[in-house]
Parts: C-alpha cells; structure tokens; sequence
C-alpha cells in the first residue's frame, strides 16, 4: 500500500477523531443538561403534589402549573397521583386533564410508529380513560410489544368492561408466558367482572393452551363457581391442562378439589404428580397423607420433594409418617423425608412459596437421583 | 533473483498483508458500531421507560437462583452474600458453593447467617467434585450454602446449578458487586417476550468507586493509571463490541461475572466445562451449537443497563496473568469448536461468530507481532521509509483511539455513568494514552498465551485481590 494512500487514511481518521471529539463534548454537555432539566422536572412535579396534597392548588391550577413541562413529567405525574387519589379528587383530576392539549397528545401517541411513546400513552390511558376511550385500549392491546399490551391491560381497573376483560383474557391465552402471568395478575385484581366471562370461557372447547390460561386464573381467582369446571378440566387428555389444574386446585380448600388431586398424584406425568403434592399440602389434605406417603417413594425428585413438603404442611399425622420412612422402605424418600424434617419454618414457608410460581416457561427437567 | 530482492519482496507482500487485514478488522469493527447505535438506542429506551417498580410487586416475573461460587473469601463472604440476598427481584434464592476453601470462608457463613446441615437430598446432574455438605440458613431463607471439595469455578457453577430450584440461574463471582435492580433490568428480556435462553449484564470496573456494604454507591474515576486505561476498553468490549452482536444473530459472550441462564438448556449441555480456563466462552459457544442442532429459536442478548461492578486488576502482573488467561481460554475454545467454523448448519454461528473471533481477535496479536517485525526489518534494509512507518502507526493506533472515543460518545449519551468533568475529562484522556504502551502490553502477554495454550495449561494462576475503597475509608 502507498504512503499516499495511508496519508489520506490518517488524514481522513484525523477528522474522524476531531470530529467524534465535538460529537463527545457535545453529548457531555447535552447530557448535563438533560439531568439538570429532569432534576428540575421532578422537583416542580414533587411541589405541585405536595401543594396538591395540602390543597394550596385546585386540579386546574395544577394541570396548568404542569403545562409547561414535558410529557414524561406530566405522565409521571398522573401515575404518582392516581395511585394515591382515588376516589372523587382523582376524577376531578382527570375530568380536568381530559380537557387539555395533554389528552389530545396521549391520543395521538396512542398511534405513534414508536413504541416507547406507545407505550407512555397506553400507560397515561390506564389513568385517565373513559368509556369512549375504549376502542384505542382494544386497539393497543393487540400492539406488537407486550409491554404496551400490559399497560393498556392496566386500564381494567379504571374501565371494567366484560369487553375488555374479554379480549385481555384473548390475549392472556396466546401469550408468553411471563407476559401472560402479568395479564393474569390484572385480571385476577379485577374479578368481579373477570368472573362471569370466566365461567362462559372454562365451559366452551378450546385449544389446550388457551385453556391453560384460563385454568391458572382460576387458581388465581379462587372462586368456588370456578371450581367444577377446574375439577372438570383436571381429567384433560391435555398434559399442560393438567398442570395447571393440579396447580389451580391448590386455591380450593374442598374434599372434591382433594379427591382430583388425589386422582393425579397417580398421573403417568411428574409434573402433575408434583403439582398435585404440593396443592394437596396448601389445603392440608389429611386425608390424602397414604397417597403422599406412596409419592414420597416416586422415581421422581421433585416428586418425592413436594410430598414430603406437603406431608409436613397436612399436620402431625404427615410429620409421623415422614419419621416413620426408614431406609429400608425407600432409600430415595427416607433421605427426602430426612430433609424435608430438618428444613426450618422459614425454609418451609420458601418452599411453599416457591411452589405458586410458574415453571412452566422454562421448565426444569425431570430429575431421578 | 538476488536474496535481497527476495527480501524486500517479502517484506512488502507481509505489509501489504498487514495493512489489509488491519483495515478488513477495522471495518468490522465499523460494522458493529453500526449495528451498536439503533441497538443501544432501543435498550436504553427500553431501560428508561422500565417501570420497576410494579415488576416488584408481581409474581409473573419467572424466579431466579443466583450462583456464587467462593474460594478463599473470608474477608468479604458476608458482605457478599448479603449483597446478593437484598437485591430487588420479586423471588431468587442465592446458592453459595463454598469450593474447597481453605481459610474459614464457611465459618464466617455460619456464623453470620446461622447455617444447619440439611441431608443431601438435592439431584446430582452433573458430576461434580464431592459435596461435603448442604446448609440452609435460620436467617435468610433464601439462601443455600453447599460445601463441597476445590474443583474450580465451573465444578463449583455445576453444582450450585444442580441444586438451583430455579428455571433461571445467574452465575456471579462472589467479588462481583451486582447493582441493586439488575436482576429485574435483567429478565426485561422476558417481559418483551423474546425467546432469551441468556442475557448478559454490563460489567463496569468498580476500582475507585465509593462502596458501601459490597453496593456501589458512587462511581468514580480510578485514580491508578493502569486501572483507569482498562475502563474505555471495558466500555469498548461492552458498549459497542457485544451489543452490536445483539443484532448478529446474538452474543458469544456472557461474562462469567454476571450472567443469566435459562437452567434447563445449561443441564442439557452438562453444565460448564471444568477443562476449560474461560468457562464463560466455551458454555456460550456450546449453547449456540446445542441451540443450533436442537433447531430452537433462541436469542442471546447484552443488556447495557444491569451492572455488575468488578474489581479490575491494578498491577501489571496480575493485570497479564489475567489477560493471557482470558486469551489462552479464546484459543482452547475456537481450536476446540472449530467444526463450527463455515458450517452451514450453524448459521451466523458458523459464517459470522466464529470467523471474526478466530481472524479478528484469535490471531489479532500474531499479525500485530508480525507487523512490528517486518516494520523493524524494512527499516533497516531500507526497503520502508520513516515516513510510510509513522502513516502505518498513525492509522493503526488512532483507529484503536477512534473505537474508544466512540465507545465514550455511547456512555454519554446514554447512562452516564462518570458525570463528573474531571471523571469524564479523566476518561477522554485514558482512551488516548492507552494505544501507547498499553495496548503493546496487552499484544505480548496474548501473545504469550498462545505457547501456554500449545503446552495445553489449564491452570488460572493467581489473581490477587486489593479490595475496595468503602464509603467510610473515603470520606
């Protein structure tokens, strides 16, 4: 290569490096700037709710002290605001926001081909919606983010609509899983009017992932309308509908959730099996401790694992049964039995816990020790 | 032909040969700074929109078990440990693998958290080096502490990844400072729905920094030179250098130091490698290709926002044994996976990953060695002129400067970290001393590696450990 040809390289990445030293200046400062403006954002956004909180300042005055700053702030604002008024003063608030340029903003952001600013607006929606907003909701929780469909989910609790809950309860049911949890987690904090679109949902024939869904809102809802159809649900040919009834029935303290549970501790799959231990111990199911005591000996870890647990929660009779296990009945549940006596209440109550939390997105393999 | 002809002849094809592959590097290198802008720009927008807050107060966000193994920790277990136990994350547990310590690292436990044996009924996937023992905590009942004889840092990741309860596992050194929320930023992936099977967080060099109770509290400049000039390279590797991957079909590094794992692909592929000295590179590597065979649609993605704070060395004979290690382990996994190389049937892995790690970084050191000889020797037959030398130079250094500038114009123009004029003036300048003397430093002890990995060392070699500043030691 010629020195000429190097020359213009260097001579070229010369006023690169000059260049890229302007551009880094500039974001320095910039970039100051920018946090001084958001420092002075939050400050002005903390003293017109505190003036708001003592009433030094009506809803108007406020919404316009708010005028002159940024969107975000004013987001922010309204998210601080309605998760601590609610009621007549958080309506009044919002009666007088929807009559500013920030509603008509909101609106337009709704359709914007950013998502960020999507999701902004579905989030500042969930505070402020009306009934006439309903439609851009429906059409923002068919968005391509999930986190914009979560926030527009967000709005149940504002508008409980059977529509909406209908069509979140849709979306709930084809999503991943960890955003499914969260439309979940919505739903059950809206039961009343989940509820009736759920006993209409569990009686119609759906695809097995749908019904999963739907099943584990029944745990969550843990009502006893529900109940039936969860029994009904737990004889599915469907592995995951099973699951997730074994699972569910955890939340129905009953003889009839008791005796399904009973049936799928005989499960050919593990995961249903351990799922059913640890539901029958959540409801204290004294009479399934001979059951317990035979899945104590499972070819399964996590099997053995959950009955021994639930053994230890269905009270004094499972507790001498486990110190009844010895070596010689099975070596594998006499060490879990073993283990499961040691752990303290605390780790007990960890493991009790950790038995609501949904593997089921990654799921962990079946284990023989 | 006369010998001299032939010389020169040789020389000049070697450094036409350099130059091009110099400029081949630097325009991939100019690829992924491409690729790095929309890429940054998207997480830091998701990262700033984040609504942590709420992620807090739910269940949907899947578990995670955090993996610590420790060896020889005594002076800062504790710490550590209770660093990781109050991180923010709806439900994790923390698994600490005591491995082989000789100094009283599990007394200290004990002690401190109330430790009592519980029976080894935990599965046994991997074979691992012998348990000695299981403990649960009276105080923190997310914490399982295992005891089990020295087999290093993979035998030891194997272990806590057999007894993790989790669907997720973070490996994370026990001197790793783990930012508060950065388990939650970490499992945003999940939240956006992608299929994530591992996600890396951002390590930051901590040397310098204001800490309180193993938690950075304020990041500051290092004041040793030697531990200042690593940051504008830490901010290269993980700014541009492994975000921009985000967009090439995924990452071939998660750092050993702070990682997410989807568990059940890691039991799959038998846990970590104990050969290896780069446990890190060589699990990544292996997951794409079991990925790959298995025809799972997957994603591996860095995330700038989840921090983990480390100590970097600020010696050079630490500093070296760290980096010839580091590069050895590169050359032991690129040789070892090497079928991957143009094969179809890895796709990105085969015709992007692995052709720019071997070419681009493997042999990166060689062709800088060689570059510097044939330099020196066409000096001296006269056959290069000074002038030709100091353009050569001049190019190939200030590229080196050119990537960290830019690197820099990334950190500032979105998570500034170093707000400080004096830190960031401070950063500027490190960015251009380190292609002098530095970056030589650094060719010569990967340089180094490459006899060590023919002669087939597996050993680490010590790292020695200064400790950190403390919040009440700066004030």
């Amino acid at each position: 290569m010629s020195a000429g040809l190097l020359a213009v390289v260097a001579l070229a990445q010369s006023v690169l490096v000059l260049g890229v030293l302007l551009v880094l200046g500039a974001s320095h400062w910039l970039g100051s700037r920018r946090d001084r403006r958001h420092a002075a954002e939050k400050a002005r956004v903390d003293e017109i709710a505190r003036r708001l909180a003592t009433r030094d300042l009506l809803p108007e005055e406020a919404i316009d002290a708010l005028d002159a700053l940024g969107f975000d702030s004013v987001s922010q604002f309204l998210k601080r605001y309605s998760a601590h008024r609610r009621g007549a003063d958080g309506e009044r608030m919002v009666s007088v926001l929807r009559r500013t340029r920030w509603h008509r903003r909101i609106q337009t952001e709704t359709e914007s081909r950013f998502w960020w600013r999507r999701l902004q607006a579905a989030r500042a929606l969930s505070n402020l919606a009306a009934a006439e907003d309903l439609a851009t909701v429906h059409r923002l929780l068919i968005d391509p983010v999930p986190a914009v469909r979560l926030a527009a989910a967000d709005t149940l609790a504002r508008l409980p609509s059977p529509a909406l809950a209908a069509a979140i309860l849709d979306r709930a049911t084809a999503g991943h899983t960890v955003v499914r949890n969260h439309l979940l987690e919505i739903l059950a904090s809206s039961r009343a009017v989940v509820l009736p679109v759920m006993v209409t949902r569990l009686g119609q024939s759906l695809p097995p992932w749908r019904l999963r869904a739907l099943v584990d809102l029944a745990g969550l809802l843990a009502d006893p309308r529900l109940l039936p159809h969860v029994i009904a649900h737990s004889d599915s040919g469907h592995l995951e509908v099973r699951i997730a009834a074994a699972t569910s029935l955890r939340s129905y303290p009953h003889p009839q959730a008791a005796a399904a549970l009973r049936r799928l501790l005989r499960d050919p799959a593990w995961q249903v099996r351990a799922r059913a231990a640890a539901s029958l111990g959540a409801i204290e199911a004294i009479e399934a401790v001979d059951d317990l005591c035979a899945t104590l000996c499972d070819r399964n870890w996590w099997v053995r694992l959950r009955s021994a647990i639930a053994l230890r929660l269905v009270g004094p009779s499972g507790v001498h049964r486990l110190r009844a296990m010895t070596p010689e009945l099975d070596r594998y549940g006499y060490d879990m039995a073993c283990y499961v006596l040691e752990l303290d209440d605390a780790a007990m109550a960890e493991y009790v816990g950790g038995a609501t939390i949904d593997y089921s997105g990654a799921p962990t393999g079946a284990v023989a020790a | 032909m006369p010998p001299v002809s032939v010389i020169a002849a040789v020389v000049r094809g070697i450094d036409a040969t350099v130059i091009w592959y110099f400029f081949a590097l630097n325009t991939c290198y100019a690829i992924l700074i491409l690729l790095t802008i929309p890429e940054l720009w998207k997480q830091w927008k998701e990262a700033t929109i984040e609504d942590l807050e709420r992620y807090m107060g739910s269940d949907a966000l899947p578990p995670i078990s955090v993996l610590m193994p420790a060896y020889n920790m005594e002076p800062n277990i504790v710490e550590s440990v209770r660093a990781q136990l109050t991180l923010r994350y709806p439900h994790h547990e923390v698994i600490v693998i005591n491995d082989g310590s000789v100094d009283a690292t599990l007394e200290r436990l004990r002690t401190e958290f109330g430790l009592y044996e519980v029976p080894p009924a935990i599965p046994r996937r991997i074979q691992t080096e012998q348990v000695r023992g299981y403990y649960r905590s009276r105080v923190a009942s997310g914490l399982l502490v295992i005891d089990k004889e020295n087999g290093g840092k993979a035998d030891a990741l194997n272990a806590g990844l057999c007894a993790a309860r989790y669907p997720l596992v973070v490996a994370a050194d026990a001197d790793t400072m783990i930012a508060e929320d950065a388990l939650l930023r970490l499992a945003r992936p999940f939240l956006l729905g992608d299929p994530v099977v591992a996600a890396g967080g951002t390590i930051r060099v901590a040397n310098g920094c204001v800490i309180e109770h193993a938690r950075v509290v304020e990041p500051r400049f290092p004041r040793r030179f030697l531990a200042a000039v690593q940051i504008p390279e830490y901010l290269r590797a993980f700014l541009f250098g492994r975000i921009g991957w985000n967009r090439l079909g995924g990452n071939l590094i998660v750092s050993g130091a702070f990682g997410l794992f989807r568990r059940d692909h890691l039991l799959d592929i038998g846990g970590y490698h104990t050969g290896s000295v780069v446990e890190d590179l060589d699990l990544v590597v292996r997951l794409h290709e079991h990925l790959r065979e298995k025809g799972i649609e997957y994603s591996i993605p860095l995330l700038p926002d989840p921090i983990a704070w480390t100590e970097v060395p600020p010696d050079l004979k630490t500093l070296g044994r760290q980096r010839e290690r580091w590069h050895r382990g590169l050359i032991a996994t690129m040789v070892q996976h090497r079928r991957v190389l143009l094969n179809r049937r890895y796709g990105p892995l085969g015709f992007v990953h692995m052709p720019f790690f071997i070419f681009g970084e493997m042999v990166a050191p060689l062709v800088e060695l060689i570059g510097y000889i044939v330099t020196v020797i066409g000096l001296l037959l006269g056959l290069l002129s000074w002038t030709h030398v100091w353009l050569f130079l001049a190019v190939a250094l200030g590229y080196g400067v050119l990537l960290s500038l830019w690197a820099i114009v990334f950190e500032q123009a979105t998570f500034r970290m170093y707000r400080r004029r004096g830190d960031f003036l401070r950063l500027v300048v490190c960015a251009f001393l380190e292609p002098f003397g530095y970056r030589q430093l650094t060719v010569l002890w990967r340089l180094k590696s490459f006899w060590t990995a023919a002669r087939g060392n597996v050993q680490w070699g010590e790292m020695k450990r200064y400790g950190f500043e403390t919040a009440e030691s700066s004030t």
